[in-house]
C-alpha cells in the first residue's frame, strides 16, 4: 500500500521536474483510489515533497486529506492541524501550478469554509482566503468562487472589511475553474456583498448587488434568489422610495413566480406607499414571524424609518417655516420632541436644510444650496465624466470582441441573406447567447453618449 | 478646535499631543491586520479596547458596533473598561451627545484609551458646534451644555469665543451659520488637459 | 309612472323588472300608513296579458322582419338588405335586447351604398353603445363617422351640421365617461345649439352642464376665454342652465369662493345624473385645484389667511390641499406656515440641470456596470437550472 504512495510521489517529482503538468494532472486524476486508500501515508507524502517545488502534486493529496473532513467528524486537535497544512500551502504555493486545477484548489477552499463557519472561528480563515483567491485569478476584476467564500466569512465573523476590495471591484469576468463555477457561487456572492453593504448602511451599493443575485438568467426560482429579492424590495424602499419593477432583462419565471413567495413583502410596499407609519407598522406586526425567520427585520426596521425621512423631506419641499407641533402631525410623530430630535439627525446627515429654532418652536427650511460652482463640485463631475470615459471603452472593446465573433458574424450574416433562404433555426439558437448581450450593448451605448454629452456641455457653461 | 481643548480640564492639558486623524487610521489598520493574522482571530482585552476607541474617534460607529459583537463572549465580559468604551458607543450609535460625555467622564481610562477618548470628546464637541451652527438659528443654553458635556459658564465661554450671541433674558444662543468653504485653486494646466482629454473622448 | 312608458315599447322583460322593483318600493315603505296601503291595492297588477300579447306581437314581428331580410338577402338588393337589419335592430331596441340590436347594426354595415347611410348606421350603433355602456365602441364609431367626409356636401350644411353635433355629444360622453374631460369638454363644446337635439341620449342642457364642468376642471385661462366665454355656439347653450353659467363666469372672473358655493349648491342636482354621477367628485376636486392654481399665478407672495378667506375654508385645510399641488410641482411655491404666507419660489434651471445630468450620469454607470457583468455571466453561460440529477461531483479531471 505504502509503495503505491510512494509511486505517486516519485512520479509527482518526476513530471514536475520535466515540467509536464498538464501530464501529471492527468496521471493524478487517475490516481485519486490510491491516495484515498491511504490516508494515513498521507502526512508521509507532503512530507517528502517540496511546497515550492511541488505545488500542484500537494494540491492533490491535501485536496484528499480536506475532503475527508466532510464525512468525518475530525476533532478539534486533527482540524487545528489540518487547518495549519491548508495555510501553508495556500500562502506559499506557487500561482501557475495551481492554476492547472483551480477546480480542486477552491473545492478544497469551499470544504474548508464550510468548517470555519460551523465550528465558529471564521473570522481565521479570512487572511487565507484572501491569499487563495490571489492566487486563482487571473486579474482583480475576475470573479472567482472564492469571492462567496470570503463574503460568508466576513458576515459570519462580523467582520466586513476585509471584504470590501473584492465586493467593491468591478466584475468583468469570471473564472471557469474548470468547470466548477457554478452559479449557486455568483448568486451567493451578489447575496452576502449585498448583506454586507445593507449591514454597513451603504443601501444603493446593496441594491446593485440584490439586483444583480435577482436578475441573473434563470430557469427555475433558486432559494437564493427568493431570499435576495425580498431584500432587494426593502433596500429599494429605502433607496427610492418606491418599488416598481425588476430590470427588463430579468428572466421571466422570477418576475412571474416570485411574488408568490414574497405576499408579505408586496404588502409592506403597499403600506409604505401610504406615508403612513401606523399602516406600515401594522403589516411589520402581523407578519413579524415571517420577516424574522427570514432575519429582515433589522431591514425593515430601516424601511420604516426611511419612511419617516421621506415624510420630513416631503415637508421640505412645501414649507419655508413650520412649527415642531404641526412637523410633528404632518409626519404622525408622537409630538414636538421627537420632531425634533428627527430633524436634527436628518440635518446632521446632511438629508434636509434647515435650521431649527428653540426659541419660537419652528423650523425652516431651505433647498439644496448647491450651485455647482465650486471647484469640489468640479471635480466631483471631472470625476464621473472619467469613469463614463472608462466604462465606454470597455463597452466598446466589448462591442469589438462581439463583432469579431464567429458566431455573432454568421448569424448577422443570415440575417442578411434571410430574404433568399431563412434557414438559420440552428444557427440562431446557438448564437443567441451572444445576441442577447451585443443589443443591449449597443442600445446602451447611444444613452451613454447622450447623457455624457450633457455632462460635458455643462462643464463648459 | 484648539480653543476647545484648552479649556478642557487640566488633566488632557497634560495629554495636550492630540490624537490627529492620520495617526488614528494608521493605528486602526495595524490592529485589523493584527486581528486577521492572529493564529485564534483573537486579541487581547487592551487591544480590543484601544480598537474599538478607535473606530469611535474614527466616526465609524458602525464598524464599533460589530466590532463589539464580534468580541468573545469571555474578553468582553471580563473587561470593565472595554464595556465603558461600548457604553460610549452605545450613546454615539443613538447620536446621544450628552450621553457620550457623560460616557466619556465616568470612566478613568487607562493608558492609550485615555488619549482618544479626549481626542474624542473633543471631537465631538467641535461635532456639535458645527452641528448646531448648521442646524439651529437658536437653541436654549441648556441643550447647547448638554451636548457639549460642559458647564453653563464654560458653554458661554466656548460658542463666545465662535463669535455667537448669548442673550441672558431669553437664555438662548444665536449661533452664526457656517460659512461654505469655497477654495477655487485649481491647477489650470491640469485642468485643460482634462477638458481636451473630455473633448477627445467626445469626438471620437 | 314608468310602467305605462314601457308599456309603449315592446321591452317585455325590462318591464317586468320595473314591475319588480315598483312591488318592492311598495312592500319596504311602512304598510301601516293608509295611503301606502292604498297603493298597494292601486298597484296596477302585473299586466300578464299585456305581456303575453306584446311577447307574441314581437315575436311575430321578428319573424316577419327575419323573413323580409332573408328575401331581400335572396335577392341581394343591398339598399334593401341594410334596410332589413336597419328595422330588425330598432325592433330588438324596442324589445330592449341591445346585444342583437347592436349586431344588426353593424351588420347593416356592410350594405351601406351611400356615406349618409353609414353615417346613419354608425349613429344607430353609437346609441347602442352609449345604452351599453360600451365607451371605447363609441368612440370607434363616431371616428368612423366622421371619417366619412362626404357627408359635408354644402347643400345639406343644416343637417349635417346636426349630424356633427350627434357626433360630438357622443365622444363627448364617451370620453366624460372615461374619464377623460378635456377631450370630454372639448367635443362638447363644438355642439352646436339649434340642432343639438339627440333626445335618445342627452339634452342640450345635459351637453351644457357637462361641458361647462369638464372646461373648468381641465382648461387653462386662455382656453376657458376662447372656448367657452367668448364661444358664441356654446353662450347660447350655457343660457340653458344659468347656474353652471354663473359658475363658469364666477371662475373665470376670479371670484372662487362664489363659484365653489355655486358648485356646492348644486352637486346633489349633479349626483343624480346618471352619466355624470360618478365624476363628481373627481370634476369637483380638479375644478378646486385649478382654483387654487390661478388664484396663487400672479402672486409672489400670497397671504393664505386671504386666500383661505377666498376659498371658504380655514388655513389649516388649505395648507393641506396646496400640499399635494406644491409637491406635484403645479404650484412652484413655499408655505410659511409661520407668518402664513405662500412664497412663490424660483427655480434654478442650471442647478436642476446639473442635478438630473448628474443623476442621468450616475444610472448610466450603474447600468453599463451590470451590462458588463451580464456580458460576463451569458458569456459563461451562468444560468440557474433545476439541480441536475447526478449532483455527486467527485474529484475534478479537468484540466486548464
Amino acid at each position: 500500500m505504502a509503495g503505491n504512495v510512494e509511486d505517486f510521489v516519485n512520479n509527482v517529482r518526476n513530471l514536475t521536474a520535466q515540467g509536464h503538468f498538464s501530464q501529471l494532472c492527468d496521471y493524478m486524476n487517475k490516481s485519486w483510489q490510491v491516495l484515498f486508500k491511504n490516508m494515513c501515508h498521507l502526512d508521509t507524502a507532503l512530507e517528502a515533497l517540496d511546497l515550492q517545488e511541488h505545488s500542484l502534486g500537494m494540491l492533490y493529496i491535501l485536496y484528499v486529506k480536506v475532503s475527508m473532513l466532510t464525512s468525518s467528524n475530525a476533532s478539534a486537535e486533527e482540524f487545528e492541524q489540518l487547518f495549519f497544512q491548508y495555510q501553508l500551502f495556500v500562502t506559499q504555493c506557487i500561482s501557475s501550478q495551481v492554476q492547472y486545477s483551480t477546480g480542486n484548489f477552491t473545492q478544497m477552499c469551499h470544504i474548508i469554509t464550510q468548517e470555519l463557519c460551523k465550528r465558529k472561528m471564521a473570522i481565521r480563515g479570512i487572511r487565507s482566503l484572501c491569499i487563495a483567491i490571489s492566487k486563482v485569478q487571473t486579474e482583480p476584476s475576475q470573479l472567482t468562487s472564492l469571492h462567496s467564500d470570503l463574503c460568508q466569512l466576513c458576515l459570519d465573523s462580523k467582520c466586513f472589511k476585509p471584504a470590501f476590495p473584492y465586493i467593491t471591484v468591478e466584475i468583468s469576468d469570471i473564472a471557469k475553474e474548470n468547470g466548477w463555477y457554478e452559479c449557486k457561487h455568483f448568486l451567493s456572492y451578489y447575496y452576502y456583498s449585498g448583506m454586507i453593504f445593507a449591514a454597513l448602511k451603504q443601501y444603493g451599493r446593496a441594491l446593485y448587488c440584490f439586483e444583480q443575485a435577482v436578475s441573473c438568467p434563470a430557469t427555475v426560482v433558486s432559494h437564493i434568489m427568493v431570499e435576495a429579492y425580498k431584500k432587494y424590495i426593502l433596500v429599494r424602499l429605502i433607496v427610492e422610495g418606491e418599488f416598481l419593477s425588476l430590470p427588463k432583462y430579468t428572466s421571466q419565471v422570477i418576475t412571474r413566480f416570485v411574488k408568490l413567495f414574497t405576499v408579505e413583502y408586496n404588502e409592506l410596499v403597499q403600506a409604505f406607499y401610504t406615508n403612513d407609519p401606523s399602516k406600515i407598522n401594522a403589516v411589520v406586526e402581523s407578519h413579524t414571524a415571517v420577516f424574522a425567520s427570514d432575519k429582515n427585520l433589522g431591514l425593515i426596521k430601516q424601511v420604516v424609518a426611511s419612511m419617516q425621512k421621506r415624510n420630513i423631506q416631503r415637508l421640505t419641499k412645501t414649507f419655508l417655516t413650520l412649527s415642531l407641533s404641526d412637523v410633528a402631525a404632518r409626519t404622525f410623530l408622537q409630538g414636538p420632541e421627537e420632531a425634533e430630535l428627527h430633524l436634527r439627525q436628518m440635518i446632521e446627515d446632511g438629508e434636509i436644510i434647515a435650521y431649527i429654532d428653540q426659541e419660537s418652536h419652528m423650523v425652516s427650511f431651505y433647498d439644496d444650496s448647491e450651485k455647482y460652482n465650486t471647484a469640489s463640485m468640479f471635480k466631483e463631475i471631472d470625476k464621473q465624466i472619467q469613469n463614463v470615459t472608462e466604462l465606454d471603452r470597455k463597452i466598446a472593446n466589448l462591442d469589438q470582441n462581439i463583432q469579431v465573433n464567429p458566431m455573432y458574424v454568421q448569424k448577422v450574416k443570415t440575417i442578411s441573406t434571410q430574404d433568399e433562404d431563412f434557414d438559420g433555426g440552428l444557427l440562431s439558437t446557438s448564437s443567441s447567447s451572444t445576441s442577447t448581450s451585443s443589443q443591449p450593448l449597443s442600445m446602451l451605448s447611444s444613452t451613454s453618449s447622450r447623457s455624457f454629452n450633457m455632462l460635458s456641455k455643462l462643464m463648459f457653461k | 478646535m484648539l480653543g476647545l481643548s484648552l479649556m478642557m480640564d487640566s488633566e488632557s492639558t497634560e495629554l495636550s499631543a492630540s490624537y490627529s486623524h492620520d495617526e488614528a487610521l494608521k493605528r486602526l489598520e495595524v490592529i485589523e491586520n493584527q486581528e486577521l493574522d492572529s493564529p485564534q482571530g483573537k486579541l487581547t482585552a487592551e487591544v480590543y479596547r484601544e480598537f474599538l476607541a478607535l473606530y469611535l474617534l474614527n466616526k465609524d460607529v458602525i464598524n464599533a458596533k460589530f466590532l463589539w459583537q464580534r468580541i468573545p463572549f469571555d474578553i468582553k465580559n471580563g473587561d470593565a473598561e472595554l464595556q465603558a468604551v461600548w457604553t460610549v458607543g452605545k450613546s454615539a450609535w443613538k447620536h446621544d451627545y450628552a450621553g457620550v460625555h457623560a460616557g466619556v467622564n465616568a470612566y478613568e481610562w487607562s493608558g492609550t484609551v485615555k488619549r482618544i477618548m479626549h481626542q474624542y470628546k473633543v471631537d465631538v464637541q467641535e461635532h456639535c458646534l458645527n452641528l448646531v451652527a448648521g442646524g439651529y438659528t437658536s437653541i436654549k443654553l441648556q441643550y447647547m451644555a448638554n451636548i457639549l458635556g460642559l458647564s453653563d459658564a464654560d458653554t458661554i465661554e466656548a460658542i463666545q469665543r465662535r463669535g455667537w450671541s448669548y442673550l441672558m433674558e431669553t437664555n438662548m444662543i444665536k449661533p452664526v451659520k457656517n460659512k461654505k468653504e469655497i477654495n477655487y485653486s485649481f491647477n489650470n494646466e491640469e485642468h485643460l488637459e482634462r477638458l481636451t482629454q473630455h473633448i477627445l473622448f467626445l469626438e471620437t | 309612472m314608468a310602467t305605462t312608458y314601457v308599456k309603449k315599447t315592446l321591452n317585455v322583460a325590462y318591464y317586468q323588472e320595473v314591475h319588480n322593483k315598483l312591488i318592492e318600493a311598495i312592500r319596504s315603505s311602512d304598510p301601516n300608513l293608509p295611503d301606502v296601503a292604498g297603493a298597494v291595492n292601486q298597484l296596477p297588477s302585473l299586466d300578464s296579458h299585456w305581456m303575453e300579447h306584446t311577447s307574441k306581437h314581437a315575436g311575430t314581428l321578428l319573424e316577419k322582419l327575419d323573413i323580409d331580410l332573408k328575401n331581400y338577402k335572396s335577392n341581394s338588393i343591398k339598399e334593401s338588405i341594410r334596410r332589413g337589419f336597419d328595422d330588425l335592430g330598432s325592433h330588438y331596441l324596442n324589445m330592449g335586447d341591445l346585444n342583437n340590436a347592436l349586431k344588426c347594426y353593424s351588420r347593416a354595415r356592410d350594405y351601406c351604398m351611400s356615406p349618409k347611410h353609414l353615417v346613419n348606421m354608425c349613429l344607430n350603433v353609437i346609441k347602442v353603445c352609449v345604452y351599453l355602456g360600451n365607451w371605447s365602441h363609441v368612440l370607434t364609431y363616431v371616428n368612423k363617422a366622421e371619417a366619412t367626409g362626404e357627408f359635408a356636401e354644402k347643400e345639406k350644411e343644416g343637417q349635417n351640421q346636426h349630424i356633427i353635433t350627434k357626433l360630438k355629444c357622443a365622444a363627448g360622453l364617451a370620453q366624460l365617461a372615461t374619464g377623460k374631460y378635456k377631450p370630454a369638454a372639448k367635443n362638447f363644446l363644438q355642439a352646436m345649439v339649434d340642432h343639438c337635439d339627440f333626445p335618445e341620449l342627452l339634452s342640450p342642457n345635459n351637453v351644457a352642464v357637462y361641458g361647462g364642468l369638464c372646461a373648468l376642471a381641465t382648461f387653462t385661462r386662455q382656453e376657458l376665454q376662447t372656448h367657452v366665454i367668448n364661444s358664441s355656439s356654446f353662450k347660447l347653450l350655457l343660457e340653458l342652465e344659468p347656474t353652471i353659467r354663473e359658475i363658469v363666469f364666477a371662475f373665470y372672473k376670479s371670484q372662487y369662493g362664489r363659484c365653489l358655493t355655486l358648485l356646492e349648491e348644486t352637486r346633489p342636482n349633479l349626483l343624480l345624473d346618471i352619466y355624470l354621477s360618478a365624476h363628481v367628485k373627481k370634476l369637483y376636486a380638479q375644478i378646486r385645484c385649478k382654483a387654487l392654481i390661478q388664484y396663487f399665478s400672479p402672486y409672489k407672495l400670497a397671504d393664505m389667511v386671504k386666500m383661505a378667506d377666498a376659498f371658504n375654508c380655514s388655513v389649516s385645510s388649505l395648507e393641506d390641499e396646496l400640499m399635494p399641488l406644491i409637491l406635484d410641482g403645479q404650484i412652484q411655491a413655499r408655505i410659511d406656515s409661520q407668518n402664513k404666507i405662500l412664497h412663490a419660489r424660483e427655480i434654478d434651471h442650471r442647478s436642476t440641470t446639473f442635478a438630473k445630468t448628474l443623476a442621468a450620469g450616475r444610472e448610466y454607470i450603474h447600468r453599463t456596470k451590470a451590462l458588463i457583468l451580464r456580458n460576463a455571466v451569458i458569456g459563461n453561460n451562468i444560468c440557474v437550472q433545476p439541480p441536475s440529477k447526478n449532483g455527486d461531483h467527485g474529484p475534478n479531471t479537468g484540466n486548464r
